[in-house]
């Protein structure tokens, strides 16, 4: 589990440095369904971090503000210390360096995003969006990436993965039974 | 009738401005709405407390007041079944080997809370929990066609857990909207017009009810 965790942070942090924004999206995706399978809030908080450098990353004026070179050598100096603590098998320092890189792209929000405001809880809600459309609950969506659950709820409520499921009792059939319920 | 709300149901019809019809079709029509005790902590207890989602716990928290929903503890009975459904709920689907963990205990508290209470219908937004009881094939196919892998099912826990609900009905907040709407109780007035549920259907809709455009549409067409 370790080897795998510090792999996958391996791979968001060479995606990241080369600034390969779709390749940071494909990660956060795969990343997502896998803790999804396996119940890994870990691994579903490697997914936010993975989908939220792609939001920063592909921002034009983030990417190309005087700022971002700094911002980003700090990042990737947490997502290295996360992988090293992971390595020598430090829980406190992985988590640390984990938080670290969570506050570093919060910061990098207040201060360069005027389109991104809570970017990360954005992140944290499309990505249970996700876990939600591959089969797992609401709540525990939610709870695996850490959304708000009336956030999340009102998000999917803007998607077509409703409209995308055939064969579901509709609403005249299900008022039938309602209706038998209560006798009348 | 006895009906338990889960969360996403509370907060879809709370979100929507819609609450007060079920203080309505309390009245009217005789339905008990009920919501776990840890409903309320996380619809109405916890966010009072931030600004952001402030109103909606306020409407909630009003409706609580008012009587037009309850709230119940689960109770030791209720615990131990809630531990049972929410164990079985998550040893049912399988990658590999492995369970797939599907649902949160807040979920299992809540149909736990509707087989105690001998609850005739549950109302429920989000349709993991749902199709659990109504057609779990349906999840296993959603997991397959979204995952493109294979999921095994354990076809025994799946009938034990359908087991301990054989007569629940299960709705949405969109079916006590169109059942609001026959008894003309949407808007206050006493016949409503067909603008005013579409509207309304489609508001639960775009608040996370799982419903699709398509059923609402041959819903009003049958009207």
């Amino acid at each position: 589990m370790t080897k795998e965790m510090a792999r996958a942070l391996t791979e968001v942090k060479d995606a990241f440095s080369k600034s390969q924004v779709f390749r940071l999206r494909q990660l956060g995706n795969k990343l997502l369904g896998e803790a999804a399978l396996r119940g890994d809030e870990n691994l579903a908080e490697v997914s936010v971090i993975a989908y939220s450098l792609h939001k920063l990353s592909s921002k034009e004026h983030v990417a190309k503000s005087a700022g971002w070179g700094g911002i980003k050598r700090n990042i990737l100096g947490s997502l290295g210390n996360a992988i090293n603590s992971l390595k020598k098998e430090t829980a406190g320092d992985f988590n640390a360096a984990m938080h670290r890189v969570i506050s570093n792209v919060s910061e990098t929000d207040t201060q360069l995003g005027y389109y991104m405001q809570n970017l990360y809880d954005k992140a944290r809600v499309k990505q249970a969006s996700r876990a939600y459309s591959l089969g797992l609950s609401l709540s525990q969506a939610a709870e695996l990436t850490k959304a708000d659950k009336g956030r999340l709820l009102s998000y999917i409520g803007g998607t077509k993965i409703y409209d995308a499921e055939k064969g579901e009792v509709g609403i005249g059939k299900r008022l039938e039974k309602l209706r038998e319920s209560l006798g009348s | 009738m006895k009906a338990v709300m889960d969360s996403s149901s509370i907060i879809s019809i709370s979100d929507t401005c819609l609450i007060e019809i079920l203080g309505k079709l309390k009245d009217s029509a005789g339905i008990e709405f009920i919501i776990p005790a840890s409903v309320e902590r996380e619809s109405v207890l916890r966010p009072l407390n931030i600004k952001r989602f402030e109103l909606k716990a306020i409407r909630i928290k009003r409706a609580i007041a008012e009587g037009w929903i309850e709230v119940h503890s689960l109770g030791s009975e209720g615990n131990k079944l809630t531990d049972e459904i929410e164990h079985l709920a998550n040893h049912s689907f399988y990658h590999k080997g492995r369970p797939v963990k599907l649902i949160h205990k807040g979920e299992a508290e809540t149909l736990a809370l509707a087989k105690v209470l001998d609850a005739q219908t549950l109302v429920i937004d989000e349709r993991t929990a749902r199709a659990l009881v109504e057609n779990p094939s349906r999840i296993k196919s959603v997991m397959e066609r979204r995952r493109e892998m294979e999921i095994e099912v354990d076809r025994k826990n799946i009938s034990h857990l359908r087991s301990l609900f054989p007569e629940l009905n299960i709705v949405r907040s969109a079916e006590l909207i169109a059942l609001a709407y026959e008894k003309g109780l949407l808007n206050g007035k006493p016949t409503p017009s067909k603008n005013m549920l579409e509207a309304a259907l489609y508001a639960v809709k775009y608040a996370g009810c799982a419903v699709s455009s398509l059923e609402i549409e041959k819903f009003l067409k049958g009207i």
